[in-house]
């Protein structure tokens, strides 16, 4: 990676980083947390130049490799952060405190893995593998917010709005933005699938996970509309979904044996 | 009497609300407890396949939820088109949670719903008014889809076809694929036979094994390219692609005898990938067998011959020429480049060239169709169901007191409540 790729890399973690930081210490001193929207802004704006270089240098979007994809999908939700909070600072102000600890948790992982930007595989040289992985991330982050949302309301918090109900209310326009992602994600990975492979699904170990992970979630949009799916069941279960959803999107990085797994070693025919 | 009626409560049951929950939960938890560990402990793709297409306990539960999603996509269908289009019927009086809303008449609520864009039916003291009406229609789209989608997926596993096969540089696509052997290979014949394959065009990232690029050019007697590439197959029609799905070494190979006259020339495909890897043949009117190794960049290493990578560039081919028949020697055995020969007894073998040959597929489907639009009817159904919800807003004039209410999504639970005032006055209103 160049300089100016480590460094765009190093503020947003510190940003990532910080804001978790600021976050427990909000517990003890309220007033502390007011700067936690400003840093999610700050880390949005290092991600997307430390991405904006990386894409420049390896010629494709950064979908390849573990750490590309946790350094994507932890920029997309502080973008998310930062964008709602910018726009509807009066609900949204405190979303960055949903996503700051997955962000993190992602970085973290990703640091496991190999950095250095390398020409995408020719399995991935598509359109259709871009509009498949933009959707996979909004849904990505859609369901994350909902989830730490969900985690929030156990402990009696409504951070998405004024009351329960309406944080509730958001949290369901969350969670159907994410379950609509999921199925376009779904959609356009199958038709992908059928141009590459010939096979519209072939029961590949992360296509059966998004299938239980999107089924899961259909459950609780489906109960939701049509039943008294409010309150404490609501929230438990979404983290009951929460593992799936993990699973699904990062269970290549440590199981090579499927499609999506893009942590190619670079051997040497010598 | 007793089982009619078993059967008939299983069969409300099965296509009820609560009863497509208890099926969608028990596909969930069959997937995670009976396929997914038979993926992650390294199962044959096939067998996986077989389980998830055909063991009974999923065939059963496909069946049960398809007839599920179509009682319930066609009993939504006609109720959906038929109340959808109409407001709600106001209630003679308004229910205990209703709105009231203080300031403004009656007329002026209506009129402010009218300006919100609500579509307004006025039944004297009473109003009920919508709008986006047509937003729950959206799924029933969704589950047509999926019914679509699945028919889709059935018509795809009982009518395609796949045919491969493998295309030398600068020979018609066609060569490699016998008509006679089945309809479908005769089929693919006639699609691809006026195609000559140009060139393949394969690139590795610097000297790894990372395949940056794979793609094929392939020309039409009246000059006209089209090019493929793997992630990008070429639409032959509307229900076939044709893909490149792999590439290999093809070396043009000469073997003359003692009278310096050849015996045979030929640009034989032979399987020389990963570089190491051995293939041997025999051409036609020759009597020599012939062991082939390229080096597609060859170098030396710590004094061993090696491939300094996996592009072409600088290809040498390690030969050993062995005689045919009941007692074969080895005749010679050396290492010779684009245009170098080696005398190996009576013969001599040269390699002329180093082309490349592809392997395709060509795929036929009739149900590429009708999963695309099984796709799109689901991804549309549900923008148009979540995209911007249906609202029922039902106005009471009671006493010169507007009172009103408000329903989300037709389901008869109350949603929306808290944007009656910004609708209709733009204050804030009291409850009753």
């Amino acid at each position: 990676m160049s300089a100016l790729a480590w460094i765009a890399y190093a503020v947003f973690f510190g940003s990532v980083a910080l804001c978790v930081g600021v976050l427990l210490l909000s517990h003890m001193w309220p007033k502390v947390g007011r700067v936690g929207l400003p840093l999610s802004i700050v880390g949005a704006v290092s991600g997307t130049v430390g991405l904006a270089e990386r894409w420049v240098v390896s010629g494709h979007a950064p979908l390849f490799g573990t750490f590309e994809n946790t350094y994507t999908a932890a920029w997309a939700l502080f973008l998310a952060a930062a964008v709602l909070g910018l726009l509807r600072r009066e609900r949204f102000e405190g979303v960055w405190r949903l996503v700051a600890p997955w962000g993190l948790m992602l970085l973290l992982w990703g640091t496991r893995y190999r950095k250095g930007p390398t020409p995408i595989t020719i399995s991935e040289q598509s359109l259709w593998v871009d509009v498949h992985v933009m959707f996979a991330w909004i849904c990505f982050v859609a369901l994350l917010v909902v989830t730490s949302a969900a985690i929030a309301s156990l402990r009696g918090r409504h951070v998405l709005g004024a009351t329960a109900e309406e944080s509730e209310t958001t949290q369901f326009k969350f969670l159907t933005v994410g379950f609509i992602a999921m199925t376009l994600m779904l959609a356009t990975g199958s038709w992908y699938s059928y141009l590459l492979f010939g096979a519209f699904w072939r029961w590949e170990v992360v296509e059966t996970l998004s299938l239980v992970a999107w089924l899961g979630y259909a459950m609780i949009v489906h109960a939701r509309l049509f039943g008294r799916f409010t309150g404490r069941r609501f929230a438990i279960a979404i983290l009951l979904v929460l593992p799936l959803l993990v699973l699904a999107y990062f269970i290549w990085s440590v199981y090579p044996n499927t499609f999506h797994y893009f942590d190619i070693p670079l051997v040497k025919p010598y | 009497m007793r089982v009619l009626e078993r059967l008939g409560e299983a069969w409300r049951f099965v296509t009820s609300r609560t009863g497509s929950h208890w099926l969608l939960g028990a596909l969930a938890l069959l997937l995670l407890v009976w396929l997914v560990p038979f993926q992650l402990t390294g199962q044959p793709s096939e067998t996986v396949e077989a389980i998830g297409w055909t063991w009974w306990p999923f065939v059963t539960l496909y069946a049960a939820i398809g007839l599920a999603t179509i009682v319930c996509t066609f009993r939504r269908v006609r109720t959906d088109i038929r109340k959808t289009r109409a407001t709600l019927e106001p209630r003679e009086t308004p229910s205990a949670h209703a709105v009231r809303l203080e300031g403004g008449s009656y007329a002026e609520a209506l009129a402010a719903l009218r300006s919100a864009g609500f579509e307004v039916r006025d039944h004297g003291q009473r109003a009920g008014a919508v709008r986006r009406w047509w937003a729950p229609l959206g799924g029933t789209a969704f589950h047509l889809g999926i019914l679509v989608f699945a028919c889709g997926l059935i018509l795809h596993a009982n009518a395609s076809s796949t045919v491969s096969f493998t295309a030398i540089e600068g020979q018609s696509l066609a060569a490699g694929l016998d008509p006679s052997a089945s309809a479908e290979a005769a089929a693919a014949a006639r699609l691809v036979e006026t195609y000559v394959l140009s060139s393949v065009d394969p690139e590795y990232y610097r000297d790894y094994l990372l395949f940056s690029r794979l793609d094929a050019t392939i020309e039409r007697a009246d000059g006209t390219e089209r090019g493929l590439a793997l992630a990008d197959p070429l639409w032959l029609d509307p229900l076939t692609l044709l893909c490149i799905e792999d590439y290999g070494l093809a070396p043009q190979l000469e073997v003359s005898n003692s009278q310096s006259s050849i015996e045979e020339s030929a640009t034989v495909a032979m399987k020389l990938l990963p570089p190491g890897k051995e293939d041997s043949v025999t051409l036609p009117s020759s009597d020599v067998v012939l062991d082939v190794r390229v080096y597609p960049d060859y170098g030396v290493r710590n004094g061993k011959a090696v491939s300094l990578s996996y592009n072409l560039r600088d290809p040498k081919m390690l030969v050993s020429v062995a005689s045919v028949g009941d007692a074969p020697s080895v005749l010679g055995r050396g290492l010779i480049g684009v245009g170098q020969y080696m005398d190996a007894g009576p013969n001599r073998v040269g390699l002329l060239g180093m082309s490349r040959y592809g392997t395709f597929r060509v795929m036929r489907s009739p149900g590429i169709p009708v999963v695309a639009a099984g796709l799109l009817l689901m991804c549309l159904g549900l923008l148009v169901r979540f995209g911007g919800r249906r609202l029922d807003v039902i106005v009471w004039d009671e006493n010169g007191v507007v009172v009103a209410d408000a329903y989300a999504d037709l389901s008869g639970r109350a949603g929306g409540r808290a944007e009656l005032p910004l609708l209709m006055h733009g204050n804030g209103g009291a409850r009753r």
